[in-house]
């Protein structure tokens, strides 16, 4: 059974697509407005190389800003779990942070540290910081209160506890914020791209064939932006398995205990 | 019915002392008094159990002997505050639910409370080959390296009993440890405790609601009125050492689940 789960996905995705086809080819919907899937695709092939390497450079400055915002995340966060002043006094600053549209900071930020990747690694941090941070807090928090009572009953420090039962306690939502952060880090990185005066990067490319009404390379971008952050996701999905093994989210009762076979 | 013993439970050399214990927690819809006035005094060696019905104080009480819970009155551990006895990992707790890390394996969580707090190991801990083969004598030796999602509740809770030996802790506090496991298994579990215990000399305080689990393991059963707590008669048990199964049979075995089964009732004012 567990082999055709694939299936019912390939499916959603061929129909799409094929629904997308028949539309275009239906109403006859000229190529400069929107075009046929296939068209794409086949476009796509043409030029592999230009995709790859500039989904290449989207890819990077998206897990470089993932990367930034999930230390600074989780480092912020195990910080005011022991503190609470600090919790407090954080709460309104990464809630404006989230809040507030990226879109209209991130000409800010680019002038602000001036044209190039930095300006896009920090818009990429900072839409990727809030749910890491948020899920850190609540993982950190959602230990077993009894395996807490069991280190308490033997005085163990507080680092003692962080280690061995909160940060591995809170590794389920830290993966499932990744999952939101990956969609993000990619929403941050374009955008970056957009604003931050490149001429490498998906956004970039985008950007350009805007401007020169390339619909091509435009739906290309989007094609390849769209497989991009679909392996990006499946990698984290590989990385979770092998992670959180122990998890059930992992393998549902696939195994029977032990006393049973 | 022989009259309950003295409710004032004093031993020789009490190893625990509680004299005139109170507890209350405050809540939003006022004060829950969950103690009131408990006096008990546990031997070293000596195994105690503690019953009575749901919410009548008895976890609190083991809590605050372990120095996890604050309280009115007077609380030793050979001859300190309880503070000092968890800081000096003088405690083994057995919780209610095992509480076994799912990420560990059954070899690790074993270890877990050996890994933490160091510098404070004044007693013998077992060595890593010891406890690998007090995990075989238990029956575990078969799955030294699988998670704890792969085991049975009763293997689990083995895991938490060994756990708490592998600490080598004079004072092992068990908290209804064996409530949520089937009947068969909560039976094995007795016999197999008492074999563990036996052979250490550790102290033990025992909660449980099962009275015939509280005649099986104890030297003497404190028995618990319902909210507030207080000790309302303590049964001394008389049964032979090393005991098996065959005492559940006995008339004197009975006549320890009959009496305290009146201590009960007279308890909860019936």
């Amino acid at each position: 059974m567990r082999s055709t789960r694939w299936i019912a996905p390939v499916v959603g995705v061929a129909g799409f697509l094929v629904l997308w086809e028949l539309w275009v080819t239906v109403f006859d919907v000229p190529r400069f407005e929107l075009p046929a899937p296939f068209d794409i695709v086949d476009h796509l092939l043409d030029d592999p190389g230009f995709y790859f390497e500039n989904a290449l450079v989207t890819a990077k400055e998206a897990m470089l800003g993932l990367a930034i915002a999930f230390v600074l995340a989780l480092a912020t966060a195990s910080l005011v779990v022991h503190v609470p002043f600090l919790e407090g006094a954080a709460q309104p600053l990464v809630v404006l942070v989230q809040v507030t549209p990226i879109i209209a900071y991130a000409p800010a930020v680019v002038i602000w540290l001036g044209a190039g990747v930095r300006p896009i690694l920090v818009i990429t941090a900072a839409v990727c910081f809030a749910p890491f941070y948020f899920n850190a807090i609540t993982g950190l928090r959602s230990v077993d209160p009894s395996a807490l009572e069991l280190l308490q009953s033997v005085d163990a420090r507080k680092r003692e506890i962080y280690w061995r039962l909160r940060l591995p306690s809170s590794l389920p939502l830290l993966f499932a914020a990744g999952r939101i952060a990956i969609a993000l880090s990619l929403v941050g990185a374009v955008l970056g791209e957009f604003f931050a005066l490149v001429d490498e990067g998906l956004g970039a490319a985008i950007k350009k064939a805007q401007a020169f009404n390339d619909v091509d390379q435009l739906w290309g971008s989007i094609f390849a932006l769209a497989l991009t952050g679909s392996l990006l996701v499946l990698a984290l999905g590989a990385i979770e398995r092998a992670v959180l093994r122990w998890h059930p989210s992992v393998r549902p009762a696939l195994d029977p205990p032990r006393s049973l076979r | 019915m022989p009259p309950p013993t003295d409710p004032v439970a004093a031993v020789a050399a009490p190893l625990i002392s509680l004299t005139d214990v109170s507890k209350t927690f405050q809540g939003r819809r006022g004060d829950t008094v969950a103690l009131a006035h408990v006096n008990l005094e546990v031997g070293s060696g000596e195994l105690v159990s503690l019953i009575g019905p749901s919410g009548c104080g008895k976890s609190t009480l083991l809590r605050v002997v372990g120095g996890l819970l604050g309280a009115d009155g007077a609380v030793t551990v050979a001859g300190s505050p309880p503070g000092s006895a968890r800081a000096g990992k003088q405690f083994g707790l057995v919780p209610q639910t095992p509480a076994l890390l799912p990420w560990r394996t059954v070899r690790a969580n074993v270890r877990l409370l050996t890994e933490v707090n160091r510098g404070a190991e004044a007693h013998t801990v077992l060595s890593a080959a010891d406890t690998d083969e007090l995990l075989a004598e238990v029956g575990l030796g078969e799955v030294l390296d699988a998670h704890p999602r792969e085991l049975s509740g009763g293997m689990q809770q083995r895991v938490a009993l060994v756990r708490a030996f592998a600490l080598g802790a004079p004072i092992l506090l068990m908290d209804e440890p064996f409530a949520a496991l089937d009947e068969i298994t909560r039976d094995e579990m007795r016999y197999l405790l008492l074999r563990l215990w036996e052979r250490t000399g550790s102290t033990v305080l025992f909660v449980t609601h099962s009275i015939e689990e509280a005649v099986v393991l104890s030297d003497r059963v404190a028995v618990m009125s319902p909210r507030p707590g207080r000790i309302t008669a303590v049964e001394p048990v008389t049964l032979p050492r090393p005991r098996t199964a065959e005492i559940e049979d006995t008339v004197e075995f009975l006549g320890h689940v009959s009496r305290i089964r009146h201590a009960l009732r007279d308890g909860m004012g019936r």
